[in-house]
């Protein structure tokens, strides 16, 4: 092989992965729809506590979910270290949703300066990791 | 020191293989009509390259069903990102013509 064949084949292989990345751009939509879904839960949990209220907040959540992950298993791209990432944030919107939660719960009821940037704050971690794997899809290897 | 030409793998050094590597190796794994027009090759084309490279252990094939549909997916094993990993190390060096220089300057 010679010098100018292998820069062709580096080129084409540059070209080539970064279309192959960029079909993996769809989880910085998941993590936005996501987010988007905590903050209004979080809010309306926090803001407004009669049983219906929550019910009707807690089901509109699970049928959203249900939804985003059927599109999320549909798509054609699986991002480039999507598992430990994904894992990674839905493990602190665990954390940070339950701590909301919990001190909200007790200590703050129906207190807008708590929930409103709780429920910010729990709209965070996929907004991050859907935003470092749109990063990683963007750059070269 | 050996040419990095000897360090080019035999399985992947096939253009259109090459290809289909390279869009795998930046990728978690991919569904097979994506890499079909990433690669801008033909059904049976892709199927035959992914043959190839299944035998080699470099390509893992997943078969699942969604609804009615028959999905196909496509990832690349570790033996294979290596192999890549490693081609693209040796293609670098000949691009650079470090492996043209090495005799004189050893």
């Amino acid at each position: 092989m010679r010098q100018n064949e292998a820069r062709e084949a580096l080129a084409l292989a540059q070209e080539v992965e970064s279309r192959a990345r960029s079909g993996g751009g769809w989880y910085m939509g998941f993590g936005i729809a996501f987010g988007v879904a905590s903050f209004l839960l979080t809010l309306t949990i926090g803001l407004y506590p009669a049983p219906w209220a929550m019910g009707l907040a807690m089901g509109l959540f699970g049928v959203f979910l249900t939804a985003l992950i059927t599109w999320a298993v549909t798509r054609a791209v699986v991002p480039r270290g999507f598992g430990r990432l994904h894992g990674v944030g839905m493990g602190v919107w665990g954390l940070v949703y339950g701590l909301v939660l919990l001190l909200g719960t007790r200590h703050f009821p129906q207190d807008p300066s708590w929930w409103v940037p709780g429920a910010v704050v729990t709209a965070l971690p996929l907004l991050v990791t859907g935003y470092l794997s749109l990063r990683r899809s963007r750059s070269s290897s | 020191m050996s040419h990095p030409r000897s360090r080019l793998d035999e399985v992947i050094h096939a253009p259109v293989r090459f290809s289909v590597v390279a869009a795998l190796a930046a990728v978690e794994s991919a569904e097979f009509r994506f890499v079909r027009d990433t690669v801008e090759i033909t059904d049976s084309a892709l199927s035959k390259q992914v043959t190839v490279l299944e035998k080699a252990g470099y390509v893992r094939v997943h078969k699942i069903t969604v609804g009615r549909r028959a999905r196909t997916s496509l990832a690349l094993t570790e033996e294979g990102r290596a192999a890549f990993d490693e081609h693209v190390r040796a293609l670098r060096e000949i691009a650079s013509g470090e492996a043209i220089q090495a005799p004189d300057g050893a």
